[in-house]
């Protein structure tokens, strides 16, 4: 086992760095293989949230950006309580692009709510908004 | 899941601990003194490590006599066992899909 609460994978692409710097930054493409809804303001401090193939849904927090290299964000277990860091490195190849993953443990820590609501989030906005006027 | 996991790491992730962990292991019931006796560290720096590791739950003493008798608990690693396989599995999964989506 592991001494270090870290996991790392790394997978050799048949895409160029652009295509999977977007594949990873950009909401829609990310939502397409992360499995659901995922949207994610790609800035330092910038929140958001993906839904998983299964559903469960993780708060995010943007760390670090640089475009084009790497992108780091915490985010939370979906259950909760607890949270992880996420780099992603994309490094270019003689033919295709380079893209390792790292997750780290970092144990207790909330992520805060996600600064940007996905459309879901915002549909039950509208709901509560709409019961708090009907009760007037 | 819960702090246990980050307790188990956080015991684990130093070095002396780690072999300890091992020498108890596989020494079985041992005293802080005989471990001393096979590491190259002292048996007051041996019994401040064995409390970590006990505060973990990776190993746990019986007193015996004047000393305390620590064996290991290997379940105790279950749990981070688990932790490292669900998001290496997670991450196999999901890169699966982006090599997919981008192929």
């Amino acid at each position: 086992m592991s001494d270090e609460p870290v996991v790392t994978r790394t997978v050799d692409l048949d895409a160029t760095v652009d295509e999977v710097w977007t594949a990873l930054t950009d909401d829609v493409e990310r939502s397409a293989w992360f499995g659901g809804d995922s949207t994610i303001d790609i800035r330092p401090g910038g929140g958001g949230r993906v839904v998983e193939a299964d559903g469960s849904v993780r708060r995010v927090e943007v760390g670090h950006v640089d475009p084009g290299r790497r992108l780091g964000w915490r985010w939370a277990h979906p259950a909760g309580g607890e949270a992880s860091d996420v780099e992603f490195v994309v490094e270019p190849l003689p033919r295709g692009t380079r893209l390792t993953v790292t997750e780290r443990r970092v144990g207790a820590y909330d992520v805060q709510a996600s600064a940007a609501p996905t459309i879901a989030g915002r549909l039950i906005d509208l709901e509560l908004l709409f019961l708090a006027r009907s009760r007037v | 899941m819960n702090g246990h996991v980050d307790a188990v790491f956080d015991a684990l992730g130093d070095a002396t601990r780690r072999q300890l962990f091992s020498a108890v292991a596989s020494a079985g019931p041992v005293t802080a003194t005989e471990l001393a006796g096979d590491l190259p560290v002292t048996r007051q720096a041996v019994s401040k490590h064995l409390g970590v590791l006990a505060a973990a739950g990776l190993v746990t003493a019986r007193r015996s006599g004047r000393e305390n008798r620590y064996e290991a608990v290997p379940e105790a690693l279950d749990d981070a066992r688990t932790w490292l396989d669900e998001v290496g599995r997670s991450w196999d999964a999901r890169l699966r899909a982006l090599r997919r989506h981008l192929e």
